[in-house]
């Protein structure tokens, strides 16, 4: 028995096949059980598929910002070559654009319509790359501002350790010259009293001399 | 009687995918571009969710898709149909994003990844529609973990087909691929499906049916 190719099962399940041979299938599936589980399975798969609801459409998530989100993100996608990422816009008062085109269907109208987008589209657009570049720049100078910041409060903490060790050397300094007098002097009068006391001894070894002036 | 708004504006712009195409190229025609947004987003929409399961993730993709159609606009080639060069842009976003998840489980390193994953999986799933019974919601949540769980050529051939509608030829385009390729993919897919949903959804129902003695419950579809 010839048996229809799954393609062709393919081609049936989905209609695609025109009366003749959509005929021909069906009677197949009479007289050949192999075919007709294989094709009762794709078919039931098919109702599976089936129970998978999602919304037609979100709503007019694209057009709620009418194409200027878009158009804008294009523009910058050829202008600088990035990747294309969210964009925040002022969105164009949209009652007032119906409201203008809404009564009347003339050409004027239509005119109109697309020369108020494009104005929307140029302040947009600019209003996005002014702000993106303006918040570039402030990120700049806030990072600038804190390396700058983190240098000074270095300098001033490498500042403020030298000034203590200097001080702390300024002290020793002084604390050991004061030693260092306080011994001079000690040492400065002991001599002077080993002086005085030698002296002393001098003038006792000498009794002989009435006269106390000594001898030239 | 109200119509729908730009009703009016929108009959002057019934042009073609291709015309309006034309227009945005060599012109920059924002209205003509808008025109194929309006077309379009619901389908990229739903095709993003499908492919990566994530809802939120999918919005951003199809706005993303859009993006890329207009910064491109020059490099579409008229000999082809607008919707095929779409779906592939959009698709290619897709695989992209999947790619980038699936790097960013492997260099995890929480040993329990495999779970995390799919706690994330459970958090991240479409809000459920209000008017849809828990039961249904939950059947629904097990066919989107299950196609989650196809490899992506599987699943893109699968969700083009069968939840977009596109003839397997026009699949063939989009991936560049003979038309019998796509459909043994199909095939395989399918297969692959009816293997995964199986005993989930034949367990959910029988825990269901079991449930309705003396109770009032949703009916089941089975």
């Amino acid at each position: 028995m010839n048996h229809p190719s799954r393609e062709e099962w393919m081609s049936y399940l989905y209609d695609e096949l025109n009366a003749d041979q959509s005929a021909n299938l069906k009677a197949h599936l009479h007289t050949c059980p192999d075919c007709k589980s294989k094709v009762n399975e794709w078919q039931a798969a098919r109702s599976g598929l089936d129970e998978w609801r999602v919304p037609k459409k979100r709503g007019r998530v694209l057009l709620a910002q009418p194409m200027v989100k878009w158009a804008a993100a294009a523009a910058i996608v050829l202008s600088i070559g990035v990747g294309i990422g969210r964009l925040t816009s002022a969105p164009p008062d949209v009652q007032q654009v119906r409201a203008a085109i809404e009564p009347e269907m003339r050409q004027e109208l239509r005119r109109e319509f697309a020369q108020l987008f494009r104005d929307q589209l140029d302040k947009s657009a600019s209003t996005t790359l002014a702000a993106s570049t303006e918040q570039t720049r402030q990120l700049l100078a806030e990072f600038a501002r804190v390396v700058e910041a983190k240098r000074t409060e270095d300098y001033q903490a490498i500042n403020a350790v030298l000034d203590k060790l200097q001080s702390q050397r300024l002290a020793d300094f002084f604390s050991l010259k004061k030693d260092v007098d306080t011994m001079a002097v000690l040492t400065e009068s002991g001599f002077r009293r080993a002086q005085q006391q030698l002296v002393q001894l001098a003038d006792y070894t000498q009794p002989a001399n009435s006269s106390n002036s000594p001898q030239h | 009687m109200r119509t729908a708004p730009f009703a009016s504006l929108r009959s002057l712009f019934a042009i073609t995918d291709e015309q309006a195409m034309w227009r945005v190229q060599t012109q920059d025609d924002e209205t003509a571009f808008a025109q194929l947004v309006r077309r379009w987003e619901g389908p990229i929409q739903r095709l993003c969710l499908r492919m990566t399961g994530d809802l939120h993730r999918g919005e951003d993709l199809a706005q993303e898709a859009f993006t890329r159609v207009f910064a491109k606009r020059k490099e579409y080639q008229p000999s082809g149909k607008f919707s095929t060069w779409l779906w592939r842009i959009a698709l290619n976003l897709c695989y992209d994003e999947l790619r980038r998840r699936q790097r960013r489980e492997e260099t995890s390193l929480d040993g329990m990844c495999g779970e995390t994953m799919a706690a994330l999986e459970a958090f991240v799933a479409p809000e459920p529609a209000p008017d849809k019974s828990l039961v249904e919601q939950e059947r629904s949540e097990l066919v989107r973990k299950a196609l989650m769980q196809l490899s992506e050529t599987y699943r893109t051939v699968l969700v083009l087909r069968h939840y977009e509608n596109l003839k397997f030829r026009e699949i063939g385009d989009v991936l560049e691929v003979p038309e019998g390729t796509v459909k043994s993919r199909m095939a395989e897919a399918l297969t692959q499906m009816n293997r995964i949903l199986k005993p989930i959804l034949a367990g959910e129902s029988t825990k269901n049916s079991m449930k309705s003695d003396g109770q009032t419950v949703e009916s089941v579809m089975l």
